[in-house]
């Protein structure tokens, strides 16, 4: 164990940190401002991975506006997701939201399936930036564009929410929902505008996604999974901690992939064990507030 | 000349009636309140007025503005505020925000200058407010609470407030206070006020006109000048 490889395998994990945080980052902002548990972000994630890698493999676009086209493709299919089907089931109570969004990401999952079936894809992109070097240690330029892309798709997400009139209401609509009405904010548009600005984080995940993983059916579902022990690390709602439970999370796995013997299988269970231990010890998270009123 | 006409038809919970019928009016400049023992209906009837009651049938006419088919937000929008009771505030956002936010959900962008002077007027009247724009609204006092909680009403300078028991749970001198400051809204902004209380002798120093109910029912109903001094009211109703 080198010093060479041990920055080696920080830098690395903290580039994979990025594509948590983004994914993270949307999630948290539906969650925290809807109270919806929705397990279909990750299908979406999925959606956009595909997407950003057809364009790229049928037609040759470039990854980047693959990710803006899966963006505001995902935003789209998130207000209709929203319009058709959530709008109905927020007024029921929480286990059947669970149960709808849980439904909605096993039917994804399953046409995606039927349609790309379920093998792995890899998508042959050129590197989007040239990779970064810093002394021994080298960070793949694709890479270098995640943590790029998903630390801007983080700020963004974190700038809507604090410094917009929108950021406001959806505080507002999230505190007290009844009392954001009698301030004349239409609650249901800013639950269906932050699940579609949810939505379009997702897709641009997806992008990120094709670049750095393989693009296949069920990748959403390992990202969601850690998308929401990333959101129990840093508490419901609170998007600079998502930043830093995201790059706990990347570490803890990187590190235990890279130096505990066949530590690579381990990097899932990483996740669900440092989910459990917060859970445990403490469940607002590390920095969400401690007494919950 | 904000004149404000209501009627209220079965306001209730599902198979629960609580109010069947109520009909009542309230100028501009002038203070209604609606007295009541607990459970008579008042919280219930303000409710059914703003939309998130059931009731099945609702006439709310401001001026000659129909507002009867207005939704709970919409009635925001044309200018009537609702403060529910127990003081609630957005907990997790400043003194400061909560009252930009209220602003800004009604008013266009750039609106700055009309933001300044809503501010200055609400920080007039409630000058704890100023010094603690920054504090989070979860952590003020209750008292502290209920007065952002006007005054955030107030920053859609309304034709109607409507306020559900403002004086409950403050100690006596900042009943006086708050109620001071009331009276003071009305004959400065000239918007109608109905006002639910159980506080009758606050409550009859700032009333125009008075409304008691009684398990879903009108008692009473007349100036609060003959109410004050109506011995029947007093032992029936409110146990004085
Ligand atoms: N959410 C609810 N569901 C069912 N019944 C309710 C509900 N809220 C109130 N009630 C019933 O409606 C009746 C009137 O209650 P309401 O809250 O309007 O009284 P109030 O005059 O505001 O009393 P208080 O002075 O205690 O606030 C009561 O009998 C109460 O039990
Ligand atoms: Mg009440």
């Amino acid at each position: 164990m080198t010093i060479a490889s041990v920055s080696q395998a920080v830098l690395l994990s903290l580039t994979i940190a990025g594509l948590y945080a983004a994914v993270a980052a949307g999630l948290t902002l539906t969650v925290g401002v809807t109270r919806i548990i929705n397990f279909a972000h990750g299908e979406f994630v999925m959606l956009g991975a595909f997407l950003t890698y057809w364009l790229h493999t049928r037609y040759a676009l470039s990854p980047w506006l693959g990710m803006a086209a899966s963006g505001v493709a995902l935003g789209l299919f998130s207000m209709l997701v929203y319009r058709v089907f959530l709008a109905r089931v927020l007024k029921q109570d929480e286990h059947n939201q669970l149960l709808a969004t849980l439904g909605l990401s096993i039917l994804l999952l399953n046409i995606a399936v039927i349609l790309w079936s379920p093998d792995p894809r890899v998508m042959q992109a050129p590197a989007l930036l040239p990779s970064l070097r810093l002394g021994d240690v080298s960070i793949p330029g694709n890479n270098f564009a995640v943590a790029l892309v998903g630390l801007t798709l983080f700020l963004v997400m974190l700038w809507i929410k604090t410094h917009t009139r929108y950021g406001t209401q959806m505080r507002f609509a999230s505190d007290d929902p009844e009392l954001a009405l009698h301030a004349g904010i239409n609650v249901d548009r800013v639950f269906e505008l932050s699940f579609v600005i949810g939505g379009a984080a997702a897709g641009v995940s997806g992008g990120l996604v094709a670049l750095v993983l393989y693009v296949q059916p069920t990748v959403g579902v390992d990202l969601v999974i850690r998308a929401f022990a990333i959101i129990a690390l840093g508490g419901l709602g609170n998007i600079p901690g998502a930043l830093v439970g995201a790059a706990i999370l990347a570490l803890a796995e990187g590190l235990t992939s890279t130096f505990v013997p066949q530590g690579g299988s381990w990097g899932f269970g990483v996740a669900f064990l440092l989910l459990l231990l917060v859970l445990i010890v403490r469940p607002s998270g590390l920095f969400g507030k401690q007494v919950q009123t | 000349m904000n004149r404000v006409q209501v009627r209220i038809e079965k306001a209730g919970y599902g198979d629960l009636m609580v109010v069947p019928h109520l009909e009542f009016a309230v100028s501009g400049g002038e203070l209604l309140v609606l007295l009541g023992p607990n459970g008579a209906g008042k919280t219930t009837s303000l409710r059914a007025l703003v939309g998130t009651v059931d009731v099945s049938r609702r006439t709310l006419r401001l001026d000659d503005r129909d507002l009867s088919r207005l939704s709970t937000w919409q009635l925001a929008h044309a200018g009537v505020a609702f403060v529910p009771d127990g003081a609630r505030c957005f907990a997790n956002a400043t003194v400061e925000e909560n009252l930009r936010g209220a602003f800004e959900a009604l008013r266009p962008r750039g609106a700055q200058g009309e933001r300044r002077r809503l501010l200055d007027t609400v920080f007039n009247l409630f000058p704890i407010l100023h010094q603690r724009q920054g504090q989070l609204a979860g952590s003020m006092s209750g008292g502290q609470r209920q007065m952002l909680a006007i005054a955030r009403a107030l920053m859609i300078e309304p034709k109607l407030l409507i306020l559900d028991e403002p004086s409950a749970g403050l100690a006596p001198k900042l009943v006086e206070e708050l109620f001071e400051a009331l009276g003071r809204i009305k004959d400065s902004a000239g918007c109608a006020i109905l006002m639910a209380e159980q506080n009758f002798a606050a409550a009859m120093g700032i009333a125009d006109s008075c409304l008691v109910l009684d398990e879903g029912h009108v008692a009473l109903a007349g100036p609060a000048a003959e109410i004050r001094h109506n011995e029947r009211l007093r032992v029936a109703y409110l146990g004085l």
